[in-house]
């Protein structure tokens, strides 16, 4: 009886297991795009002034500190708002960014799996 | 139902290698199907696992004594509360439940992450969390079968030791497996990053909740650990130094390191190289203490015994060190690129170095101490064991240098900050420091290590409190919020940043119980009579007589104690002595703790006349670790549940610089 239930079991498993090598071959992965990095550092770079101006705020940096990190901190942002404003002009025209919520990255994996990327 | 759950794990074993094979054909031949069918096969593992453990419960439950292991650490008479630890209750049962959680966090790891269409990590992150599984697959298949079945089937199992027999079984293996398995997501995340080249700060973010989750299980476990110590006499009280006990700490060294530098990697893109190094060592780590304990190589109260299975987790430790070390250095260049350098040696990114510094040197003391015994065999052919007065020695001023940098990160900026900020900053906590020490020296502490480790808590604990203090000041004067709103808003907003101060805060609570524990303990042995009286350190004892008790596994002695101190009757201690039916006798301790002090009495026999032995120890301050742990636990999932970040704030900084930049006013 064991030995029954078992051999279901293994079936039912190995079943699950190999059943999408029968389907159509496809690489169901996108690579990040250039802009998702420079937002990830416009985001990074954003949160670091904020960061500063809270630590000013709680009167832990004196004046002339503040100002001083602040422009540098500013001169770095700086370079990278104006990629992400050349990058966005530029893609304008192509497919949007990779998508981040749930719902579309599950749209855009069907699409990819029906459609197929194949290499 | 036994042989289907040593089939179950016969299959897992296939299923995993299949897995792996799977992996490296799907990686190869860029064939997202055989990613799939490795993510299936995952599943597959993680299922047959759970049949396998729940078919070990079952037997226990069912006292299935045709099993060994069930014969081995069960009886009939055990209460069902044990008989469902008894799957982490020996070698086999413990293995088959850590390999078992592995597969589970795989699981985990999967589910969260097989829809994400940029997900290219998951399937390197799969082959080292089943190449994990795999290796506990062997060992539960092949090495140490929990479900192999006894030449001749006893009548009643031989019952579990009574040392075990103690609600710290059911809290401290789970939790502390917990923490040990949680790092292994981390570590596998970190080895994806290393093999694709991707050397972002993406794997620390999508692991931060499992690192500070697994760290909590570990710290968690570990005081779960000497809470059941401190109860058990021989074990070496609360924290001994013991070979085992410092396995699990080592990894805790190098965790809590990460934990801090990693927040580096994600502020400034620094200590790339650094933060896979420690989170390799953590990994490493825990499989060395899983050889400690399981080897019996080194001699300890908490070990499992000599076995062959702690030189199978040498060979696999020695195996994935290789791994790591070839990817680490065929890398290294790649890594090296775009490092920024620390501007200033006055800043929170360099006070977060230093804490590392601290930490690992700790790490390394207590691991040279643990494996010096070892050393000194191979060198001189004497194996020399290094106590706790080593470990007191060298690791103490550490800790104290610890104590010093929590006070003083929380008061620095990132990048730099000026010496004259820096020591206004500084000015009330050290104050407030220098006036506790009088204070200090009224209340008795007059030695030179518990005065240090009192003020420096001192000090920390006025820094964070300055820090929430300012906060919500802030909030005040900047917002027009009332006091308790922008206290509310400021904690709710910046979890990470205040659940990491509440951390902080819970550990010096426990630095201030160890403190008091360790330097203040007060002990003294007696001879009683019954309806004799005692009067220790403001305690009235009053000895009534003996009692005995009959229990399903055992049958007790106890003392009746009663408890007076200066505001009339606290209540009746009964210290016992324990006669197990199928185990030697034990001696239990009878406590009754307060903030301020555990009294614990020790029965250490009797006589005709039923006079006793007694033995009264008054440990101070004990109970601030246990409150502390509970501290650190609530800041820990304060720091990490979902937050909205300061998200209006930057989009204010962020149109700001467009204007700017429109403007043609930023450099």
């Amino acid at each position: 009886m064991i030995e029954i239930l078992f051999a279901i079991m293994v079936v039912v498993a190995l079943v699950y297991v190999l059943l999408p090598l029968f389907d159509e071959p496809c690489w169901p992965f996108l690579k990040k795009g250039v802009l998702t990095e420079v937002r990830s550092a416009k985001k990074e770079g954003l949160m670091a002034i904020s960061d500063l101006d809270t630590e000013y705020e709680m009167g832990k940096l004196t004046k002339e500190d503040y100002v001083s990190l602040r422009e540098s901190l500013k001169r770095e942002v700086a370079p990278v708002l104006k990629k992400e404003m050349e990058i966005a002009k530029q893609e304008e025209s192509k497919p949007a960014e990779l998508p981040t919520d749930n719902t579309t990255s599950d749209l855009v994996r069907e699409v990819i799996r029906i459609c197929g990327i194949k290499h | 139902m036994i042989e289907l759950g040593s089939l179950s794990l016969l299959f897992s074993f296939i299923l995993s290698l299949l897995v792996l094979l799977s992996l490296f054909i799907g990686l190869r031949k860029k064939d997202g199907r055989f990613i799939e069918a490795a993510y299936r096969g995952s599943d597959g593992v993680s299922i047959f696992m759970t049949i396998a453990s729940v078919l070990l419960v079952n037997a226990f439950i069912t006292d299935d004594f045709r099993l060994e292991y069930v014969a081995s650490y069960s009886e009939r008479a055990l209460p069902l509360f044990y008989k469902l630890t008894g799957l982490w209750a020996g070698q086999q049962g413990s293995l088959l439940f850590w390999g078992w959680l592995i597969s589970v966090y795989t699981f985990i790891t999967i589910r969260r992450n097989r829809k994400k269409p940029d997900a290219l990590f998951l399937p390197y992150v799969l082959i080292f969390l089943n190449i994990t599984t795999m290796f506990f697959l062997v060992i539960v298949n092949f090495v140490t079968p929990p479900f192999e079945l006894t030449a001749r089937i006893p009548m009643d199992g031989n019952g579990l030791n009574p040392i075990l027999q103690n609600p710290g079984m059911v809290f401290h293996p789970p939790t502390l497996y917990l923490g040990y398995v949680g790092l292994t997501v981390p570590f596998a995340f970190a080895m994806a990053a290393l093999i694709m080249e991707d050397f972002g700060d993406w794997w620390i973010k999508q692991t931060r909740a499992w690192t500070l989750f697994s760290w909590m299980f570990l710290t968690l476990g570990i005081v779960f650990g000497g809470w059941w110590a401190y109860r058990e006499l021989g074990w070496g009280g609360v924290w001994g130094w013991d070979p085992v006990e410092n396995s699990s700490i080592l990894p805790w060294f190098t965790a809590t390191a990460f934990l801090h530098s990693v927040i580096i990697q994600e502020k400034r893109g620094m200590l790339k190289v650094w933060n896979l190094v420690l989170i390799i060592l953590t990994y490493a780590l825990s499989i060395f203490g899983a050889f400690i304990t399981r080897s019996g190589i080194i001699s300890s109260v908490h070990a499992f015994g000599q076995s062959s299975v702690g030189y199978v987790f040498l060979g696999f430790l020695v195996i994935i060190l290789g791994i790591c070390t070839y990817y680490l250095i065929t890398r290294y260049e790649k890594l090296r690129e775009q490092n920024p350098k620390i501007e200033s040696y006055i800043s929170k990114e360099s006070s977060f170095l230093y804490n590392n510094i601290i930490l690992i040197a700790l790490c390394f003391a207590t691991f040279w101490g643990t494996i010096f015994p070892l050393v000194s065999e191979a060198v001189t052919g004497v194996k020399i064991s290094v106590g706790p007065p080593f470990f007191n020695t060298v690791n103490a001023p550490l800790f104290l240098l610890l104590l010093a940098l929590m006070a003083l990160c929380p008061l620095l900026s990132w990048r730099r900050t000026s010496v004259s900020s820096t020591i206004k900053n500084l000015i009330l906590p050290s104050l407030l420091t220098i006036v506790s020490l009088p204070l200090l020296f009224l209340a008795g502490i007059r030695d030179f290590m518990p005065v240090f480790f009192f003020a420096f808590s001192v000090f920390v604990l006025v820094a964070l409190t300055r820090e929430f203090y300012l906060g919500t000041k802030a909030g005040v004067k900047n917002r027009g919020l009332g006091w308790p709103a922008s206290f509310a808003n400021m904690v709710v907003k910046n979890r990470r940043r205040y659940g990491g101060f509440l951390v902080h805060a819970g550990t010096i609570f426990m630095v201030i119980g160890l403190a008091g524990y360790g330097y203040h303990q007060f002990k003294e042995d007696f001879n009683l009579k019954p309806g004799q009286e005692i009067t220790v350190k403001g305690y009235k004892l009053r000895y009534s007589g003996l009692q005995s008790s009959n229990k399903r596994t055992y049958e007790s002695i106890g003392a009746k104690v009663e408890v007076y101190d200066s505001s009339g009757f606290k209540g009746i201690l009964i210290p016992e002595k324990r006669f197990y039916k199928k185990a030697e006798p034990s001696t239990e301790v009878a406590i009754m703790n307060n903030p301020v002090e555990d009294l614990y009495l020790i029965f250490s026999g009797w006589s005709d006349d039923q006079s006793i032995s007694l033995t009264v120890v008054i440990n101070p301050l004990l109970s601030w670790v246990w409150y502390g742990t509970w501290i650190v636990v609530f800041g820990t999932v304060w720091a990490v549940l979902p937050r909205r970040r300061k998200q209006k704030q930057a989009t204010a900084a962020a149109k700001e610089l467009l204007l700017q930049l429109k403007r043609g006013t930023t450099a």
